[in-house]
């Protein structure tokens, strides 16, 4: 089912920009639309879908509904790797640069010239130490400008190229993107959503979201309409941000949002009443190390919450990494056997019996490893195994997916949709949804562009409620305050008539 | 896109060949020389059900298997903006770099002594010494996402083809198929049930079952039923034709019409592929079972519809060849071993209107050993009927004459002489008026200087016309015109063929052409054709060897050599 604007975007040919606050199905319209444009096609010609994480071109994959075999789908960096820099490479810089080439990004050089000679010295795509460039886009736009047969090899191949989540783009990322649409003249479709930009810290550049925006040659459709956040969730998160000011519809019933003003000993009483046990609840933290404290503090108050940690594995960006995860998910969950195993390599046909087998005999091996609490033996079969499947490993990797195993405290990481309570980053509930969300005010002191962005999405992950703490005499507090207030002020509203906040300093409610 | 050339190494009968190639190849020559395993070289590279039976040992030229087969093909895609091209490009990825148009592919096959066979292995690239190898999924490599191959035998079973893809070609998925294909399996049964009925069924299935139960002894029973109850509704169509005009179905019994309708139905199955891949059309002897007009009415379509741009083709009949155009000869013959030589021929702007009759010719000859080739019918029929007096199986043993009449010699004896078709060509000693001048310019000396590519005998025009002066002409330079018999297999007429005639059998022609009144040259000029065959049908063996002992007709012993 799609609504108006979504139908018409899925139905809007040649380049066009679409602007999708969170919580407007904006994976679901974008699917459908890839799928609406490959069936219109008439030509051998593919599209390639970008995004941002290995999790979010899995979404995509699974959502299609019709055979996506020859098609990219995938990450922006394998994208540039798979597409630009492994086949092209050599034609731009020589023959000596026709390597067989892995990624490491914690590898890191201060210039493109030493990133260039890594990959002809040590066959490593490596990264800079300065976060806010972006060596592998450099590179890649530096081969597809200077490579005829990649430029038409690219234009031969894709009719169409969407990338997800546009705001997270780097420049250099964005430049790359921008020279395929006005150069190669390829249709492209970005969607993303400046409010949602919380990687600036790492080079993000919103800007270029917004530059897009304003060019002739793109159509413009903006998804505005929430329909993961009760009205009240929404008026609240759209108040946050100019351009969704003016979506803010009164309600009568503000029990959907609550701001809570409590004590850093208190609090947990404070906000407990309020939960529906019921229902799915996330708390979001900034650090991982609040979060834990957080989900142990609910839990002695008598609900539980299970703190979701960052595994050891979650850090590596090597090629091999997807090895690292499914190894951990076939020894964390019960229902995940050898074929989902064998459905993750990247590139396999499906049903290859022997690949099969050698998998089931290397996973019964590391079994008797763990069992015998045999590290080195260990590393050793999942370097073996990795080996056999094209892939290379490092013992310092092997090493942290055998802890991620071994210390059930990893665990609950592999499931998070099966726990009814659990605490986070923010960071990592990019893209998830709760019924109920607990925040804390002092996490977003609103005084920077991306503070605000990232106390948008913290609200917006909300359903039908948003619990908002407020520690009394807390620096950071006092000055999201003072900041809220301010922006409320714009639209001459007060926390008040938004939100029920709850006094529980004072023991009294203030309507 | 565009086919470049194909190399094939140690592979059946080809030692070792290269030919150069174009879109639409046609193959011809003697049987037993190679066309189809020509075309199993080509499968080998393009169609991966063959491909993945692998090559046995029998496959090796002369089971020499410890040299590799090797098959490259040579494609230009410097057209990038052909959908074609791209779709080659679309998969070859970093194989092909910057400035590079031609893509190889290539198959080779080192022979496994302890597998007994040779595993095709492919490459492709732009540079062939650098060609990177193909990925391979399963049994398919990357160049099964690329190209479609369409192999057409010439003893195709139509109705295997039908039942081997009802499926596809009969797709009844609309919501009210389903009432339909219910009523279907409804109607069946009842049909079964009133076979059933029948009295004749009934008596068979008492009488057969204790007969059976003599050899074996099983409760069973025999039941006669209708097959389409029981292998489903596909098994048991068949198209059948009929005529607008007519009530009555006609089973496609003929084996022509069953032929028109294999291609009909390749057609369908083409046009989906056409889409996402390049289809090829790799099609054996079409002429079998097709009446002469099919032929034709097939050559058109082949060579006018775009269907068929990526053609393969091998053939013995000249009919099918009609229309051809823009096409490439490719003729394997066998001298030692197989050799071939191809040639693109091309119909020049000037004939492109008659390109049927300019084709005429050209079809018959090219499937000769040895074309004489002669300036009308007159000398066709007379010279016909010398050699079949010195050899009635002339024809038989690859002896051709070809008539070029207003098409001149040359668009015939260049396609010719790039296939290795030894040619002998009889032309006449013309004398033409320059206006306004009193002087004739030396036609027939310059043609032959202009085929010689070199001025041997003398251009300048000369003073006078007629009979003599032709005659002096010839004798005053007949060094250098035996010379170029010798060496070119070009015949000079000392004047034109009724007079070379003439001073061979003078009497016997006054002698059979009783209504020449004295003069038979004029009378054989007059009405050309006609009075040759009054002529010919009078002419004894005796007079036929006579003109062929003739210096005159010395052009029929070299083509009979």
């Amino acid at each position: 089912m799609l609504s108006p604007i979504q139908k018409q975007i899925v139905e809007q040919p040649g380049n066009l920009i679409v602007r999708a606050s969170a919580g407007t199905g904006k994976t679901h319209t974008m699917v459908s639309k890839i799928v609406y444009d490959i069936e219109n096609q008439h030509s051998h010609k593919v599209v390639a879908a970008i995004t941002f994480t290995i999790k979010a071109a899995n979404e995509i994959k699974e959502r299609m509904t019709i055979d996506t075999a020859n098609h990219f789908i995938g990450t922006n960096n394998s994208f540039a790797i798979e597409e630009v820099i492994k086949p092209f490479m050599k034609d731009v810089f020589g023959k000596e640069y026709k390597v067989d080439m892995s990624t490491d990004y914690s590898a890191k050089v201060n210039s493109f010239a030493e990133g260039v000679a890594k990959i002809k010295d040590e066959q490593i795509l490596c990264s800079y130490f300065d976060s806010k460039e972006n060596f592998i886009f450099q590179l890649a736009l530096n081969i597809l400008k200077k490579s005829k047969a990649c430029q038409l090899y690219l234009q031969a191949k894709y009719f169409k190229i969407y990338v997800d989540e546009y705001q997270d783009c780097d420049k250099d990322m964005h430049d790359f993107f921008m020279y395929i649409s006005e150069i190669l003249k390829i249709d492209t479709f970005v969607v993303g959503d400046e409010k949602q930009s919380i990687y600036m810290w790492r080079g993000a550049y919103p800007q270029a979201f917004m530059d897009i925006w304003e060019r002739q040659e793109f159509s413009k459709m903006f998804m505005r309409d929430n329909f993961r956040s009760c009205q009240q969730v929404q008026n609240y998160s759209n108040l946050l941000c100019n351009e969704t000011r003016d979506l803010y519809s009164p309600v009568e019933d503000l029990s959907a949002v609550l701001m809570i003003c409590a004590s850093g000993t208190n609090w947990v009483p404070s906000v407990i009443p309020h939960l529906d046990p019921d229902k799915k609840c996330a708390l979001l933290r900034y650090s991982n190390a609040n979060a834990e404290i957080g989900a142990k503090e609910l839990s002695v108050g008598g609900v539980e919450f299970t703190y979701v940690p960052q595994t050891p594995i979650a850090d590596i960006t090597t090629e091999a990494a997807w090895i690292y995860n499914a190894v951990a998910k076939y020894f964390v969950l019960p229902k995940y056997s050898v074929y989902d195993f064998r459905d993750e390599i990247p590139n396999e046909v499906v049903g290859n019996k022997r690949v099969v087998n050698y998998i089931k005999k290397v996973l019964s091996v590391l079994d008797e490893c763990i069992k015998a609490e045999d590290v080195d033996g260990f590393s050793k079969q999942v370097a073996e195994m990795a080996e056999y499947l094209g892939y290379e490993t490092k013992d310092d990797h092997c090493e942290s997916l055998y802890k991620t195993i071994s210390d059930k405290r990893f665990h609950p990481a592999f499931n998070v949709d099966g726990l009814q309570r659990i605490a986070i980053t923010f960071h990592s509930s990019k893209g998830l949804e709760f019924d109920q969300v607990i925040l804390f005010v002092s996490d977003y002191r609103l005084s920077s562009v991306q503070d605000i962005y990232n106390y948008y999405v913290a609200t917006t992950r909300a359903k039908t409620k948003l619990i908002m703490v407020y520690i009394n005499n807390d620096w950071n507090a006092t000055q999201f305050a003072k900041n809220i207030n301010n922006i409320l002020d714009k639209s001459d509203l007060k926390m008040s008539d938004v939100a029920t906040v709850v006094d529980c300093i004072h023991k009294k409610v203030v309507c | 896109m565009r086919f470049e050339s194909i190399t094939i190494k140690n592979f059946r009968n080809f030692e070792d060949i290269s030919i150069c190639l174009t879109n639409k190849n046609i193959l011809f020559g003697m049987n037993d020389v190679g066309k189809t395993n020509f075309l199993y070289a080509l499968r080998f590279v393009f169609d991966k059900d063959i491909r993945k039976q692998n090559f046995n040992d029998t496959d090796y030229y002369k089971r020499k298997v410890d040299e590799p087969i090797e098959i490259i093909i040579a494609i230009d895609i410097s057209d990038t903006e052909d959908e074609n091209s791209q779709k080659l490009r679309a998969k070859l990825k970093g194989a092909l770099l910057s400035e590079q148009d031609t893509v190889y592919i290539k198959v080779k096959a080192i022979y496994d002594e302890k597998e007994m066979m040779g595993i095709p292995i492919l490459y492709w690239g732009g540079d062939l010494e650098e060609l990177e190898e193909m990925k391979v999924h399963g049994t398919y490599f990357e160049i099964d996402y690329v190209f479609n191959v369409i192999y057409i035998d010439a003893y195709v079973d139509m109705y295997a083809l039908f039942k081997r893809n009802a499926n596809a070609l009969l797709v009844n998925d609309k919501e009210q198929d389903k009432d339909i294909l219910e009523n279907i399996h409804k109607t069946c049964k009842d049909l079964n049930a009133q076979i059933s009925g029948l009295s004749g069924i009934k008596a068979f299935e008492e009488k057969i079952a204790p007969e059976y139960k003599k050899y074996r002894h099983e409760e069973v029973s025999v039941s006669v039923k209708s097959e389409i109850a029981v292998k489903g509704l596909y098994s048991n169509i068949v198209p059948y034709i009929k005529h607008d005009a007519e009530e009555f179905l006609y089973p496609t019994s003929g084996e022509g019409r069953k032929k028109l309708l294999v291609y009909a139905i390749f057609d369908l199955l083409s046009k989906e592929e056409e889409e996402k891949k390049i289809n090829l059309f790799l099609i054996e002897e079409p002429e079998n079972h097709l009446h002469r007009s099919m032929q034709i009415a097939l050559s058109h379509i082949l060579f006018n519809d775009d269907k068929y741009q990526y053609l393969f083709m091998t053939t013995h009949s000249p009919y099918v060849l009609t229309e051809m155009d823009q096409v490439n000869l490719i003729r394997i013959y066998n001298a030692d071993k197989i050799s071939s030589k191809s040639v693109l021929y091309t119909v020049p702007d000037k004939f492109k209107s008659q390109r049927k009759m300019l084709n005429r010719g050209l079809v018959e000859a090219i499937f000769a050993d040895k074309v004489l080739l002669v300036e009308g019918p007159s000398e066709n029929v007379l010279f016909g009927k010398v050699l079949s007096e010195i050899n009635p199986f002339y024809e038989a043993d690859g002896i051709y004459i070809l008539p070029v009449g207003g098409f001149g010699f040359r668009p015939y004896f260049e396609i010719l002489d790039a296939l290795q078709i030894a040619n002998v060509i009889k032309t006449d000693n013309d004398l033409r008026k320059i206006k306004g001048e009193e002087k004739y310019s030396v036609l027939g000396f310059l043609r032959i200087n202009n085929y010689i590519g070199q001025a041997i005998l003398p251009d300048s025009p000369v003073d006078e016309a007629g009979v003599e002066a032709k005659r002096n002409l010839y004798d005053t330079n007949r060094d250098k015109l035996d010379q170029i018999r010798e060496k070119h297999s070009l015949y000079l007429s000392r004047c034109s063929l009724e007079e070379d005639l003439d001073e061979a059998i003078h009497e016997q022609l006054i002698e059979y052409l009783p209504n020449a009144e004295g003069d038979p040259i004029g009378y054989l000029q007059d009405a050309k054709n006609n009075h040759m065959v009054e002529l010919v049908e009078k002419l004894t063996t005796e007079d036929c060897k006579n003109i062929y002992e003739h210096y005159n007709f010395v052009c029929l012993k070299e083509v009979m050599s």
